[in-house]
Formats: structure tokens, sequence, C-alpha cells
């Protein structure tokens, strides 16, 4: 249903209805943003490679083939341009963000605060647990429920190498869960 | 196997409630107005140097001229200018033996016509994309 909304809208725009194109952004903004920052671990990095993503997409909206779902092409394209984004930065030089990316000096785990946000912050933390690259198959499979051909595709890594990937990646995960208050983690 | 994900519909749950993150609240906004900016940002685009209407009038002009080598003859008087401007320089046209029904000069200034029109028309080309004109 999604994939045909998608393709509606894309014809929409293709006639020259542009403003149709807002709602293809609000669509996939979160999950393009969320691979961004896993893979850059910086808020304002993030928000202009999936900026400058999505700019390409609508560029190039002609010529998206349509033997894969949208959101692959996008997710296949904001994966590249934060993969350059990386690349370019200099070597050595990191944001306060990084360096501190959820305030290191508290540690969630002892936090008497709000449920939602401790969870939100216990799960951020694990997650800078994994290297970049897990972090992205995680976000994938598990948010955009995407099967192991489409990261494939957006990744371009191999698929015996994802399946292993996403296996350690788990594994890891649920280690680093366990050591959640129950109340957080059900 | 099972043990190791025991919890992960848990995990799949966690990740899916919080796991995702947001940009700022004003990003569509932005990239929509990027998004027009490139609409109308004019182009470089190829745009021939000559005007229909040139092309057409060059063509017309190479009709005419065809035909009037058509219709020369080595007794036209005409003939004695171009033979004296051009017959040393291109005397191997005249051992060509080609029967296409058109005397000698006549071939010659098709040729000449024809060379001329190519050459225009790949410097058109040339120039115009080295030079790109911008186009609205």
């Amino acid at each position: 249903m999604m994939q045909q909304n998608d393709i509606q809208l894309i014809n929409h725009i293709l006639t020259g209805d542009t403003r149709s194109y807002s709602v293809l952004v609000d669509r996939h903004k979160d999950l393009a943003y969320t691979l961004a920052y896993r893979l850059l671990n910086n808020r304002e990095d993030a928000e202009e490679v999936v900026q400058d993503a999505f700019v390409k997409v609508y560029r190039n909206l002609s010529g998206f083939r349509r033997d894969s779902k949208f959101s692959t092409w996008l997710f296949r394209i904001v994966y590249n341009t934060a993969i350059s984004k990386r690349r370019l930065k200099k070597p050595g030089f990191h944001s306060l963000e990084e360096l501190h990316p959820l305030k290191d000096d508290l540690d969630p785990w002892d936090q008497e605060s709000d449920v939602d946000e401790e969870r939100g912050l216990m799960l951020e933390k694990a997650m800078q647990q994994l290297s970049e690259e897990d972090s992205v198959l995680i976000t994938l499979f598990y948010i955009h429920e995407s099967s192991v051909e489409e990261i494939h595709s957006i990744t371009g890594l191999s698929k015996s190498n994802i399946k292993v990937k996403l296996f350690r990646a788990r594994k890891k995960l649920q280690e680093l869960m366990r050591l959640m208050p129950e109340k957080i983690y059900i | 196997m099972e043990e190791i994900f025991e919890k992960d519909d848990a995990l799949k749950r966690l990740i899916r409630e919080e796991g995702l993150l947001s940009p700022s609240p004003d990003f569509t906004a932005r990239v929509m107005q990027m998004v027009e900016s490139v609409e109308k940002k004019p182009g470089m685009v190829y745009k021939p140097l000559l005007n229909r209407t040139a092309w057409i009038l060059i063509a017309a002009f190479m009709i005419l001229l065809l035909t009037a080598g058509w219709l020369s003859t080595d007794d036209n008087p005409g003939e004695m200018v171009y033979s004296s401007m051009f017959r040393p320089a291109f005397d191997f046209l005249s051992n060509l033996q080609i029967s296409v029904g058109m005397p000698t000069s006549g071939l010659l200034i098709a040729t000449i016509a024809i060379a001329c029109i190519g050459l225009l028309l790949s410097l058109d080309i040339i120039i115009s994309h080295k030079y790109p004109r911008v186009t609205a």
C-alpha cells in the first residue's frame, strides 16, 4: 500500500506537482535521518546529508526504475552520501556531540526519571556500542523491516556478510539490553 | 539461536518505539525550498547559435546553389568565373566518372555548399557546447 502510494506520488510529481514531494519527504525523512545519523554520529552532518539526498532524489526522480521500493532507492542514496561525507571529514576532528554523544558523565541506567525518556537514552547508548555499520543494519532490519536483499541493495554489502553482521549485532544488543532495568526492557 | 533471540520481540519493539530519530521541525520546508530553487534555477542548456529561420534561409540558399549548379553548362558565361576560381584546386573532380547527370561545375558547387554547411553546423555545435547560453 505504502509502495503504491509512493509510486502515485512520484507520478504526480513527474507531471509537475512539486508540492507532492513534501509528502514523500515527510514520509521518509525520519528513517533517512536516523540512517545518516547512525553513520555520522553528528546531527548537523546527518541533516545536511539527508537534505542533499532528497534534492538528488528529486533531480533524478524520472530515472527511478520502479523495480525496487522508493524507500530502498532513497536510503541507498542517503547511505552513499553519508559514506562520502564521512570520508571527507578530516581525520582526528570530532564535534563535541561525537565526543560526548549522550552525556557520558551521566549513567542512564541509574537515572530515576521518565521511563520513556530513559528507554530512548538507554537504547541510544546501546546503539553507540555498535559500529556505525552495524547500527545501520539494525535500524534497517528492525525499523524499516528490510530483507537481507534490500539491505544488500542499500549498503552494497554481501548478503552473507549482512547475515553475519546482523547476527552479531543483535546478540550484542541483547546482551546490552539485559543490563537494563526490567521496567524499561520488557 | 533461540536462546539468543528469546527477547528479540522486546528488542524489536524497543527499537521501533525509541530508535527512530527526527530531523529539525523545519526540515521538510527547507528541502522544499531547495527543490523549488532547483526548479527555478536557470539551466545551462544547449541552444543553437543559429535559430530555425537562419537554418531555413541557409537550406534555401543551398538548394538554390545546387539548382544553379545543376542547370549550369560548360558554355555558360558564368562558368568562366567559377572555373578560374576553383578548377585548379579541384581538378580531380573532372576525373571522377560520376554519372549523376550533373555537370562538373555543378558537382563542384554542390560539394563546396555541402562542405560549408557541414563546417557551419560543426562550428555551431562546438561553440554552443563550449559557451552555452543561459535560458530561463
